[in-house]
């Protein structure tokens, strides 16, 4: 016995674990960035997995189109890492990145509005069947509402920012964000057949 | 529905692992294309101090008798025209018609030289025989004959960019209006939206169906085929600036920021050659025979490029070229020069005719270089 406690204490002491299999501390946006800017492609990997789900989440509960989110969230993506070198390591991240994609969205499902005509659903030959863009239940109750209420009610209850971040991103008013949220919450319980229970402490 | 039920609704809606996985790529490419910081140079002020120095006494050198010669040997070294031009375009060397567009207008060019201006088109293109002219300007697109009379025009609120009329029979042009590709019939017919679209020429697959290759505004490449709606395949190479296909449709040149793809019929990738640092493609095209001449940019040269190898090299830049009918000659527009080059790229003997830009101009106040051209049928 003695014996076996012996060579079981040496084993622990003499074994050293692959760096790979360590726990590590999750590193903050601030240190990838920081190895991002300094050459570190593993660094903008991690960004990416961090990032990525909301971004494209964000982009189709917007735009309600799959490929256009696909390409919104990526053109974020894109010019973030473009800009990387200049970006400010001061700053916040994730509100700069998602500034990125809510505008872009707002911006395509504006133009998807005003210009009708425009993609390939409007060829008078068949192309494709209609594509179920996977948004659920909430999906319909969305698209009844306009890009801008969407995008406050995605960003106030998706990416949980507070109605002040919110102005800043979207350069709008504070009463402007609590408004549009109101309406927007007001209009997809009607929707829903069922009235959200009210914000609290948003305003 | 509660705060909490609509949070994890909304985060119930699904990642599109695809998407993920396209996005990751087309990420890591653009990280290690970003422009990297430059230290400053400690050397850059007095460089650009010596430079203007040198470029000072070469202008005082040019201005007396032995200065002229200092002229014509710097002409020389940097290689700015090529020596013993021919005064005129008499003739078009190699046969066949010309169209030429430049930012004054677009012309229609006989065999014997002889030169028709069609109007203020932005741009110009071949119908497959050579028997009529699609032409653009502002948000109207027209067809004419080569001697300018107008068949029928149409007019769209965006501005149209390109226009290609497909091989074959001629029935369908496709063309760019704002960022949206249509397709009209051949007599003018039938105008209608195809997809959204990057501001680049689409390019007609050579074959029975009208299948079109164009690029979106997010670094695709579809081919449709615009009969059926059906779209045959896409990829993703990144921002295209060019698409060619090779003149047996099994080949299609996708020329980007940073690589001239080669993509066959089924949009495998067959070739994948890299833009050296520094370097622009300006411009790509197919001989009749399927060979493809490159205009490769750099800082201060350009060179033509002919299945891998340079054949030419000249300073500043050139514009797109032109492949002669017969595919042995390649008009190269050269503007540092005001020059068009006939190059034959087998022998390396070239033809240069100098004066082009007065040649193609409205009036003596008025002359604009024509550096794109289109060689059609004899």
């Amino acid at each position: 016995m003695r014996r076996a406690a012996r060579m079981e204490r040496v084993d622990v002491a003499e074994v050293s674990l692959p760096a790979a299999w360590r726990p590590v501390r999750r590193a903050s946006d601030a240190a990838l960035v920081r190895a991002a800017q300094g050459g570190s492609e593993r660094a903008v990997e991690e960004l990416f997995a961090r990032h990525w789900p909301d971004a494209f989440r964000t982009a189709l509960l917007i735009a309600h189109d799959r490929a256009a989110a696909e390409d919104i969230a990526q053109e974020a993506f894109v010019s973030a890492l473009r800009a990387l070198p200049r970006f400010d390591r001061t700053r916040p991240l994730r509100p700069w990145l998602h500034r990125i994609v809510v505008n872009r969205a707002i911006d395509w499902a504006r133009a998807r509005r005003l210009r009708a005509e425009v993609g390939v659903e409007a060829v008078p030959e068949p192309t494709a069947p209609a594509v179920d863009h996977g948004l659920g239940d909430i999906g319909p109750a969305l698209a009844r509402l306009t890009p801008e209420h969407r995008a406050v009610v995605v960003m106030r209850y998706l990416l949980d920012l507070t109605p002040g971040e919110i102005a800043a991103m979207l350069d709008l008013p504070r009463g402007t964000v609590n408004s549009r949220l109101r309406r927007g919450l007001d209009a997809l319980g009607t929707h829903l057949d069922e009235t959200p229970e009210s914000p609290r402490g948003e305003s | 529905m509660t705060e909490r039920d609509l949070r994890e609704a909304l985060r119930r809606v699904p990642v599109d692992e695809d998407a993920r996985g396209r996005a990751l790529q087309v990420a890591r490419a653009a990280y290690r294309e970003r422009e990297p910081v430059r230290p400053r140079r400690r050397w850059a002020a007095a460089l650009a101090v010596a430079a203007c120095v040198l470029a000072a006494v070469l202008v005082a050198a040019s201005l007396n008798a032995p200065g002229d010669a200092v002229a014509r040997w710097v002409r020389q070294v940097l290689g700015t025209g090529h020596p013993d031009p021919k005064p005129a375009l008499v003739r078009v060397p190699g046969g066949g018609r010309l169209l030429v567009s430049s930012a004054d207008g677009a012309w229609a060019v006989a065999a014997d030289g002889s030169r028709r201006r069609l109007g203020d088109y932005a741009g110009v293109s071949w119908s497959p025989r050579g028997l009529f002219v699609v032409g653009w300007r502002g948000g109207e697109l027209v067809a004419m004959e080569p001697s300018g009379r107008v068949h029928w025009s149409l007019a769209r609120p965006g501005r149209i960019t390109a226009a290609r009329w497909a091989p074959g029979d001629g029935y369908r042009v496709a063309y760019v209006s704002g960022h949206t590709l249509r397709i009209v019939n051949g007599d003018g017919t039938g105008d209608r939206p195809l997809a959204a679209a990057a501001r680049i020429a689409p390019s007609w697959r050579p074959g029975p169906a009208y299948v079109l290759a164009f690029a979106d505004r997010y670094g695709r490449v579809h081919v449709v085929n615009v009969d059926t709606g059906v779209e045959l395949w896409r990829e993703r190479p990144g921002r295209v600036r060019q698409l060619a296909w090779s003149p047996d449709g099994r080949r299609l040149a996708v020329v980007t920021q940073r690589r001239v793809l080669i993509l066959g019929r089924n949009g495998s990738t067959l070739q994948s050659r890299p833009v050296p640092h520094g370097a622009v493609v300006d411009d790509v095209s197919w001989s009749a025979g399927g060979r493809l001449a490159l205009v490769r940019r750099g800082a201060r040269t350009s060179e033509i490029v002919v299945d891998g190898r340079a054949v030419f090299t000249g300073s500043g830049r050139f514009g797109a070229v032109a492949w002669s009918p017969s595919g042995r000659s390649l008009l190269v527009p050269w503007p540092a020069a005001d020059q068009w080059l006939f190059l034959d790229v087998d022998s390396g003997r070239a033809t240069a005719v100098a004066n082009i830009a007065r040649q193609f101009a409205r009036g003596p106040a008025r002359q604009a270089f024509p550096d794109a051209v289109e060689w059609c049928c004899s």
